[in-house]
């Protein structure tokens, strides 16, 4: 984007469903549950306390990356495919 | 015998396969349903030939769709927000989660990504934390 002259107001926002996620990687402490997480995944924490992102929780309804993950019913797939910006040229 | 015995064409489905990967650059709403799919590649049965004929179908229904990149209405300022979300053992074989996130710059869609993730999470917490590090790395290359 830098490349582009395009300046990006930071921090750059990432919306998460998960509030125990976001929690996690904003205590940078270690303990028994999440100690089996790799060492690479802990780059969040990093960039984190940088202030290169921020967190914020997001509820599943208005989660974007929803039907990503899963087959959704036809009303919340048509509801999805609208927020990602896929329109009909034709009905424009 | 059963539909999901019977071998498909494989050559035409993996061919199904390639064209609707190539879409999927165009087309998010159609990126999973072209993940599900190509998970079979390597030896597809009459069941999945059908499911990728779906997707055609669905394609053929909606032939006028595409990405908008909204004109006028922006602010001075230039946002990206990227959502991620994750299912926990959404491969019931191997029990490994599916990672996507998207990114938006100003309301318009720029990228959007589905990948199965590379090691088995033990919590859907631990999923959404991997899928959070992959969409990290994304954001920052973006900048």
């Amino acid at each position: 984007m830098k490349e582009l002259k395009c300046e990006l107001i930071k921090p750059i926002t990432l919306k998460i469903d998960n509030k125990s996620a976001i929690s996690l990687a904003k205590n940078p402490i270690s303990h028994g549950r999440s100690k089996h997480i790799e060492t690479r995944f802990h780059f969040i924490r990093e960039k984190l306390t940088n202030g290169m992102i921020e967190l914020h929780y997001c509820p599943t309804e208005l989660q974007l990356a929803c039907g990503f993950t899963k087959a959704v019913k036809l009303d919340k797939f048509e509801f999805l495919r609208k927020k990602l910006g896929v329109f009909d040229v034709q009905q424009l | 015998m059963s539909m999901s015995k019977l071998q498909a064409n494989t050559t035409m489905f993996r061919q199904i396969v390639g064209s609707l990967r190539y879409l999927c650059n165009s087309r998010p709403d159609i990126c999973y349903s072209v993940s599900v799919i190509s998970k079979f590649m390597h030896d597809p049965r009459k069941s999945h030939l059908i499911a990728g004929k779906r997707i055609l179908r669905y394609i053929k229904g909606t032939m006028d769709f595409g990405l908008l990149f909204p004109y006028g209405a922006q602010s001075e300022v230039n946002e990206l927000i990227g959502f991620s979300n994750s299912d926990l053992c959404g491969d019931l074989t191997d029990r490994k989660s599916t990672s996507d996130y998207v990114f938006k710059f100003n309301g318009a869609t720029i990228f959007w990504c589905t990948k199965k993730q590379p090691v088995t999470a033990l919590s859907s917490c631990e999923a959404e934390y991997i899928v959070g590090t992959f969409a990290t790395c994304q954001a920052l290359w973006l900048d």
